[in-house]
């Protein structure tokens, strides 16, 4: 309404910006959208034309991977490991930010420079010697030998996440709790836990996605087949089929269906995660 | 550009208290009991995991080890003379450089003039955000297979830069023809091609850093600039990136960590070829130690990777970020 | 690592006197049934040298007791085609005359296969079954005490083996595998495209072969496809080369001295470079794998080229993927050209044999605790009779005595010719060295391939390998 008269200058530059937005878009959903569609097309429609629509549209590439006992086994795996996983990583870390946080004894800043040290600590360096650790515990073949490390290797950005969040709590609170005769623990349970469930729950859903899209501990951990998660499950089906490039791109496709549906509810809970950690203030 | 690894959160929590004793009863007090049961837990999970590892594969690193058996093949610094020497191992390290280098050069500007773009008023920008982070959520081995197949000889790159080739003025079909290459095939450019793709999947990320960035910046100041007379580049120059110096910086950290660290997508689309043109440091990590049976070899190479990449860390941290926080991560 | 690789090396010396009274048996089996009934009604031609068939026994076991149930985990890289079908109905045919036995099959493309098996075993957990090739990873596996030594378990029924396929996986006098298949590399080529070059006979020395690789060039064909990113395609070559200039000797001396240090060695590389520069191979090669529509088998498979050194799984895999016709078929079938095969030439001056080769075969190690019953199944797999459905699908070359002439194959005849004309066989030297070398003579052949390394530095490279090892 307040706009009379729009320069034409501010319409060109619009409409460049646009043009740029609308250009980084294609390239991002081509390649999304080609997996898609190719899930519904013939190996040899996509040999002939790797550009087009399928003619005429497959379905079964999509309906034999949900058919498939291996690829639900995989969804299964890949869920349990992932709600282990942050099932372990919310107590561990609350519980050890909280007292980094609140309380005052000596060493406290020791351990906390000891976490996070983690920060920087190249996982894949880690990865061999990790591997003979989990040999010696017998971790090798077991889910349990994936959950365990991921939930030590997330608990630094956990606890650097959590504890200025916990800091972060008027001190009036606990003196309230103490008068009213809560120790540590009820505190703990009673009024952090619930005051920071946003950063619980980006906590969470850093952890579900990390754990989902994990690719190179579970490959050397989860040596039987049956325990495979859906990130070993499609790069086995792209080297075993490699022939059949539709089955290979409607597996894949389903594969990402959780983790999408999860970026879609939890997309707010992904960035400030990502940001956080990361922008000052 | 990252893998797993998160962002770092490098700020301080506000000023640190001392971590003096206070009384029993008084705010900040629990007993030592207590405080072992709330830090135990998580101390002995990482310890046992992430630390105990590394410092183990010192022990190992000095012996020819096959993984089985006991240690007894004694080789001192063998092992670490072997892999520095080594031309694979050398290039892998060159390789991360690379990925680094490109990275700060035109991943960083890509995502910042995106983080420009979309701080504007624009409508749909919302949507336009949640599609260039989508990638970010990913894994790297679709990212690969998918990949992997556009980029295949004759597939669908081919196909789209054959047709829009030639519609450029001055850009004659042989020209577009001579152009073309199996991407992950050719030596001389299936680095820049893996690079394209990592970009393709992370620069969401830093793109969204630096629009939490941009818009903590308070609006007056361009203002001020505005009414000082300076154009919008002007006022892009001397305010806003100034003031976005912090995020960038950061930005910088996670993309030269995360090239380090590099392996799912490498993996799945190259596995480290064409000839090694594409072995990353952890990929030669998996191929030469853990693939070869060679575990003293390979615990050499972890402490190496170790050592390269805490020493970049630390020497970032120190001297580059260390403006913007006070004894930030270590 | 403290071995004694000498001398394991030396019992690995497997000179194979292949005298495998093989030769395209023709039509003579092609009635033989393949359905999963098979096993019923004793095949009519299967010679009766044998002794009972291991069913019959089977079942004598199952009658009397009732046996503790077992889950026998099996290992194979027959991913594709008929043969992935026939050790399925094998397994279940099994089960059935022996209901307390299970399988857990697990299948795998062969470079998946290695990914998998590599952390299964370092994990000190052997699969029951699972592929192996013999030669250095085999030895490693006993060093290790992965495998189990079968000598006694099989020593009534090994001897209706081929003894010279039994030989790749014997360690120390012990054997560790059961054999399945053997075989030899050598020239798959494209005939209707040699004739578009107007090449008419294939080349018997290395210079013709070079010009005949350069007349495909000119004709515009891509003359040979080779799996840059496997890297032990490429490796067939520098192999090959070897074997032909230095013979038999040259290989024992590098094994006995462990360096590839050798004039044979140098003169193999050198001559690899002329191959190099004429730039014969197909676009992208490096980055092909051997088996898929970009790999290696891809394009002959298509007729895009023209030539591929690789084994007697060849015909099968460019079958498959060409994606060509059903898996029941025989590869010759399925091709929609004629494809031939001949031996890799001899190399002017060279001190080796146009029928000696670098061959290899196909078996299944057994895990240390493997159930008995695995062993079983073993001499199940190798009867006659299943031999022969083996060999009736073409993709592999069964090593069970009589059952050679399964083999119906036509593209296999002149394999198998040239096989039985073999005094010496030597392994995939991928394979025949320890794990680290093996990868060192792949990694560094490629390299020769691409153009980064001249033969000095790629025998320095493999050397070093050898040292830490």
């Amino acid at each position: 309404m307040a706009v009379a008269t729009i320069p034409v200058r501010r319409v060109l530059s619009r409409t460049v910006l646009y043009v740029v937005a609308l250009a980084v878009l294609a390239l991002i959903l081509v390649p999304l959208v080609y997996a898609v569609l190719g899930g519904f097309r013939t190996t040899g429609q996509i040999a002939e034309r790797p550009v087009g629509l399928p003619d005429p549209w497959i379905f079964t590439n999509y309906l034999g991977t949900l058919r498939s006992p291996a690829f639900w086994r995989q969804v299964w795996n890949s869920t349990f490991i992932a709600l282990a996983t942050t099932l372990l990583i919310l107590p561990l870390s609350s519980l050890a930010a909280f007292a980094l946080a609140r309380y005052r004894f000596r060493g406290r800043e020791a351990i906390y420079t000891f976490f996070t040290i983690g920060l920087l600590y190249p996982v894949v360096a880690a990865t061999l010697p990790l591997w003979l650790t989990l040999r010696d515990l017998d971790l090798l073949g077991n889910p349990w030998g994936v959950i365990l490390p991921q939930v030590a290797f997330g608990l630094p950005l956990s606890i650097v996440i959590l504890r200025p969040f916990f800091r972060n709590i008027p001190d009036d609170l606990e003196d309230a709790a103490i008068i009213d005769g809560c120790g540590p623990l009820r505190f703990y349970w009673h009024v952090m836990l619930p005051l920071s469930r946003p950063a619980l729950s980006t906590i969470s859903v850093l952890t579900i996605v990390g754990s989902w899209n994990a690719f190179l501990l579970p490959l050397l951990v989860l040596t039987r087949q049956d325990q495979w998660t859906l990130p070993l499950g499609v790069n086995n089906i792209s080297t075993q089929y490699g022939t059949d490039t539709a089955l290979v791109l409607a597996y894949t496709v389903l594969s990402i269906v959780p983790a999408l549906i999860l970026y879609a509810i939890a997309e707010r809970h992904i960035v400030s995660g990502v940001t956080s950690g990361a922008v000052k203030g | 550009m990252q893998t797993q690894s998160q962002p770092t959160r490098v700020s301080q929590p506000s000023a640190p208290t001392p971590s003096r004793r206070p009384l029993r009863g008084a705010p900040g007090y629990a007993s030592w009991p207590t405080l072992a049961v709330l830090v135990l837990p998580a101390l002995v999970v990482y310890g046992l995991f992430v630390i105990y590892p590394i410092v183990q594969s010192l022990r190992f690193s000095v012996y020819n080890w096959n993984g089985l058996g006991p240690l007894t093949d004694w080789v001192g610094l063998g092992n670490f003379v072997e892999a520095l020497n080594s031309p694979d191992f050398r290039a892998a390290i060159f390789h991360c450089f690379v990925i680094a280098v490109l990275s700060l050069t035109l991943q960083l500007p890509f995502a910042l003039a995106l983080a420009v773009l979309l701080n504007q008023k624009l409508a749909g920008r919302g949507l336009f955000r949640t599609m260039f982070f989508a990638p970010y959520v990913l894994s790297e081995v679709v990212t690969g297979v998918v990949w992997r197949q556009l980029l295949r000889p004759d597939g669908m790159v081919d196909r789209v830069i054959e047709t829009v080739g030639p519609l450029i003025p001055g850009v004659s079909e042989a020209a577009v023809q001579e152009f073309m290459r199996p991407w992950l095939g050719d030596p001389g450019v299936a680095l820049y091609s893996l690079f394209f793709v990592l970009t393709w999947k992370y620069f969401g990320l830093h793109m969204v850093l630096l629009l939490a960035g941009l818009q903590g910046i308070p609006s007056e100041l361009k203002e001020a600039a505005a009414i000082d007379g300076a154009g919008p580049w002007q006022a892009f120059r001397h305010v806003t990136l100034p003031l976005l110096g912090p995020t960038i910086r950061i930005s910088m950290f996670l993309m030269i960590i995360g090239s380090f660290h590099v392996f799912d997508l490498v993996w799945v689309t190259t596995r480290g070829g064409p000839v090694g043109a594409t072995q990353t440091m952890a990929t030669y990590l998996i191929d030469f130690g853990f693939g070869r049976n060679r575990f003293g070899y390979g615990g050499a190479v972890s402490i190496l990777i170790f050592a390269i990449s805490m020493v970049l860390a630390l020497f970032y941290q120190r001297f580059v970020l260390r403006r913007d926080v006070e004894g930030a991560l270590t | 690592m403290r071995r004694t690789r000498l001398t394991r090396l030396s019992a690995l010396l497997a000179v194979l006197a292949l005298v495998a009274g093989a030769c395209g048996g023709g039509g003579a089996a092609s009635d033989t049934s393949t359905t999963a009934a098979a096993e019923d009604t004793p095949s009519t031609e299967a010679p009766p040298a044998t002794e009972a068939p291991p069913a019959t026994e089977a079942d004598g076991g199952g009658d009397g007791e009732e046996r503790e149930p077992v889950t026998i985990e099996w290992w194979h890289i027959q991913n594709q085609g008929a043969m992935l079908e026939l050790w399925e109905t094998l397994a279940n045919e099994f089960t059935e005359m022996n209901p307390h036995v299970t399988f857990d099959i697990v299948v795998n493309e062969n470079e998946a296969f290695k990914d998998a098996i590599q952390p299964r075993l370092q994990s000190n957990d052997p699969p029951d079954l699972f592929q192996s090739w013999g030669g250095g990873d085999l030895a490693d596996q006993v060093e290790a005490g992965l495998v189990r030594d079968i000598s006694d378990e099989v020593s009534d029924w090994i001897g209706d083996l081929s003894a010279g396929a039994v030989s790749l996986f014997e360690v120390d006098g012990g054997l560790y595998a059961v054999p399945f298949d053997l075989g030899m590399v050598g020239f798959w080529y494209n005939k209707e495209l040699f004739a578009q070059a107007g090449i008419d006979a294939p080349p018997t020395t290395w210079d013709e072969f070079l010009d005949v690789v350069q007349r495909l060039k000119d004709a515009g064909i891509t003359p040979i496809a080779v799996g840059g990113q496997d890297r032990w395609p490429a490796h067939f070559y520098l192999a090959y080369l070897i074997l032909r200039i230095g013979g038999q000797e040259a290989i024992e001396e590098i094994a006995a001295n462990r360096s590839f240090d050798h004039p044979a060695v140098i003169e193999a590389g050198n001559q690899l470079q002329r191959l190099v520069e004429l730039e014969p191979f197909q676009e992208g090669f490096l980055a092909s794998t051997w088996p898929g529509p970009d790999g290696e088998a891809g394009w002959i498979g298509t007729g895009r080229a023209a030539i591929s050194l690789m084994g007697q799984w060849g015909p099968g895999e460019y079958a498959n993927s060409g994606g060509h016709g059903e898996p029941d078929q025989l590869p010759s079938e399925r091709l929609p050209f004629e494809m031939g095969w001949f031996p890799f030439p001899e190399v002017e001056g060279g001190a080796g044999d146009l029928n000696d080769g670098i061959g290899g075969g196909n078996g299944f190690a057994v895990g240390r605790d493997a159930p008995p019953e695995a062993v079983e199944f073993l001499r199940y797999l190798t009867s006659v009779e299943n031999a022969r459905r083996a060999g009736e699908t073409g993709a592999i070359l069964p090593v069970t005595k009589g059952a050679e002439n399964s083999v119906t194959e036509p593209l296999m005849v002149p394999l198998l010719e040239s096989l039985a004309q073999s005094e010496f066989v030597q392994l995939y030297l991928d394979q025949y060295f320890p794990a680290a070398v093996g990868e060192a003579i792949n990694d560094e052949t490629v390299k020769i391939f691409a153009g980064q390394t001249t033969i000095e530095d790629a025998i320095q490279a493999i050397d070093a390998a050898f040292a830490s090892s």
